[in-house]
Parts: structure tokens; sequence; C-alpha cells
């Protein structure tokens, strides 16, 4: 047990720096600062809320930087699309702002942000993992056919529409490989951002998808674009609750020790799997999280005097950190076991890169 | 151990249940579920309880 000064608590240093691992591989491999993820965890360790967001703030903000840099190296981000998506992430995270706070005003704020994020992220899990079924499928298909899948296949039809929209001026994303109007990218970047803001979150877990499926870009590549994002919204955030006195420097310090190891091995993982895995992983991540928000739905609901629904939501969020970390690292296994030329599941070999 | 149970064609006895597990999405799924719950038991069985 360490004493936390600031925060005015005592956690294990044991549990940050697994949080901080666990968290960083799952964020360098699915692009996401796992906001959703760290902060009830570090609440349930006994930190204040408001702490418990500024320290998972602060400590993304840290490892989102090093997973950028490894995606940079693996070539996994387009400047120009980066850029372009910023203006219009600021603009709707400011709006999404304005209307939690007009929620709040009317005392709704609590039901209405869990009721938002239980819808957001059961559409999102459900329109992922059906779009990346059917391109698992396809692959299975091609690779029994003896033909080579590719790094990246998705059969969404959404792209081509989006990409179609002939408003001026028309980007050209070279690393992305998509020509698109620049207002598409803005808009986008104004309804994750919106979402962002409102949902209190990094928004990692809708960017991406809108990236794949909006805009059209590889998995790989609205992977590393994202982590982008997250280096300046973490940045921004991390100043203004430093600002604030939000942060314990001790309990992110503890944290990023284990984040850095964790951010750089998810990032290098993605270069063992092709997109279709990548996306398994976010659906089930946004499905485990839609659950743990839920539980904390029916807490607040029953006016959190049953017990047993706030220690399920304990479970469910050290559960799914451990899950996603476990199926990422043993894609990477399967991947080197199949260039070894050893045996692997059938439904592994279209997933991972030989 | 055969040259097919070594490759993995062919399964032998205590790989076989494990074999079986991993060749189904579903099966795998269910069995890193397990484990993790059961790690996310003993982290609050060790450091949590009482506490939450």
């Amino acid at each position: 047990m360490f004493d936390f000064a600031i925060a005015g608590v005592s956690a294990p240093i044991s549990l940050l720096v697994f949080v901080g691992f666990t968290v960083g591989i799952v964020g360098g491999f699915i692009g996401v600062g796992g906001g959703y993820m760290v902060t009830p965890a570090l609440i349930v360790f006994g930190f204040p809320g408001y702490m418990a967001s500024g320290i998972d703030m602060t400590h993304i903000a840290g490892k989102g930087l090093v997973s950028t840099m490894r995606h940079r190296q693996l070539g996994n981000i387009d400047w120009t699309l980066a850029l372009t998506m910023i203006a219009g992430t600021m603009l709707g995270v400011e709006l999404g702002v304005r209307v939690l706070v007009y929620f709040k005003q009317l005392g709704l704020a609590g039901i209405v942000l869990l009721l938002t994020s239980v819808v957001v992220m059961f559409s999102l899990f459900l329109y992922t993992q059906i779009e990346t079924r059917r391109s698992h499928r396809q692959m299975q298909e091609l690779n029994k056919a003896g033909r080579d899948p590719g790094r990246e296949l998705q059969t969404s039809s959404l792209p081509r529409l989006f990409q179609s929209i002939p408003l001026r001026p028309i980007v050209r994303c070279r690393t992305a490989r998509v020509v698109v109007s620049m207002w598409v990218i803005v808009l986008v970047g104004v309804v994750t951002g919106f979402l962002a803001g409102f949902l209190g979150v990094g928004g990692g877990f809708i960017r991406v998808p809108a990236l794949v499926y909006l805009v059209g870009a590889s998995t790989h590549i609205a992977v590393g674009t994202d982590l982008v994002e997250i280096v300046f919204s973490g940045g921004y955030g991390a100043l203004r609750h430093s600002i604030e006195g939000h942060v314990d420097m001790m309990a992110v310090l503890f944290m990023l020790s284990g984040a850095l190891f964790g951010a750089q091995f998810g990032s290098i993982a993605t270069s063992y799997v092709r997109g279709p895995a990548i996306r398994y992983i976010l659906s089930y991540s946004l499905i485990l999280a839609t659950f743990g928000a839920v539980m904390r739905l029916a807490y607040v609901l029953t006016g959190q005097k049953v017990e047993w629904l706030s220690f399920f939501a304990v479970m469910l969020t050290l559960g799914e950190m451990t899950f996603l970390c476990l199926f990422i690292l043993s894609l990477v296994w399967f991947a080197r076991r199949h260039k070894r030329g050893e045996w692997v599941p059938d439904w592994v070999k279209p997933l991972v890169i030989s | 151990m055969t040259a097919g149970e070594k490759d993995g064609t062919v399964a032998s006895g205590n790989n076989s249940l494990v074999k079986r597990m991993l060749s189904s999405m579903w099966g795998y799924w269910m069995f890193l579920l397990t484990i993790s719950f059961g790690v996310a038991a003993a982290i609050y069985w060790i450091w949590l309880r009482g506490s939450v």
C-alpha cells in the first residue's frame, strides 16, 4: 500500500502498474485512451471521482504520446486526416460540454450520461461486430481458396457513400489512401467530439469506427490517426485538470510505468494482425464497457443500495481489462506460431499476418 | 508423440480438449473470459476485499 498524499488515499502500487500495463496494451492496439476502463477502476481503488478523471487524463496524454510515436514508426498515421479532424473535434467537444452543463442544470446529467453511453456503445458494438464477422468470413473464404486476403478487408458500403459527397475542398489523404471532402472529415470530428465532450471521455472508441466506416481509412491507419487526436485532447485535459489540482502525480507515475511498456507492446502488436482482428477487440471492448455502464446505471436507478450491482461492476471493470489484454497477447502468440508453420485454429488464420 | 501430434493435425489426449476449445472463436472467448474473471476475483480477494 502507498499513501497518495494529494489524493488522500492509500492504494496498492502493483494494482496501479497492472491497470496501466493492461490498458496500455489495449489502448495501443485499438487506438483508445481507455478512460472508460481506467476511471471506474481508480474509483474502485478509492480515488475520488474528480481525482480519478484527472489522473486518468494525465496518464492518457503520456501513454498516447508513446503509442503515437510507435504507430508513426509503423506508418499508421495520416497527418492530413488527423490535423483536419482536430478542428472539428475541438468544436464538437465544446458543444458536447455545453449540452452536458444544460443537463446538469436540469439535474439529469448522471442518468442521461449513462443512458447515452449505453446506447452509443451498444450500437457501435452491434455494427462493428456484424461487419467484422462478415469481413472475417470473406477472409476465411479467400484463405481457403489459397488467395492472400491482404492486410485489410471491410465490407461496409458507408465509406463509398461519404467519399462520393462532392463538397469542395476535396482532401487527398495519401497514407490512408482516401480522397474525401474536407467537410466529411470535419463533420466526423464534430460528431465524435460532441459525443466525447458530452460523455466526458477521450472518444477513441467512437472515432476509430467513424474513421473506418465513414471516412474509409484502414483500421491500422484509424488507430494511429486517432492516437494523434488523443495526444492533443489528453494533453489539454491533463493541463486543465492539473490547474484545478485534480492530479496526483505519484499515481500517474506508477500507472505510466506500466502503461509505457503496455502501450509499446499494444502498438507493435498491430503489425502482427489484419484489420478485422483490431475491430474484433474494439467491439469486445465496447460490449464489456456497455455491460459495465448498465451495471452502474442499475446501481444509480436503485438508489445506490443494491451492493451486488456495485460488486459486479468492479469485477467487470477488472475482468474486461484482463480479457482484452489476454486476447491481444494470444493473437500475437498465434501469429508467431502461424509464421513458424505450427498449428493455429482455423478462425485465427485470416486474422493474423503470416 | 507422433508426427501428427507434433504439428497439431492430430490431437493427443490432454491436448484435444484445449484444441477443441480453441478451434471455435466463441469457445476461445468463453475460455479467456473465465480466466479473466478468475484474475479479477483474485485481485478483488487479495487487494480490494472490505474496501469496496
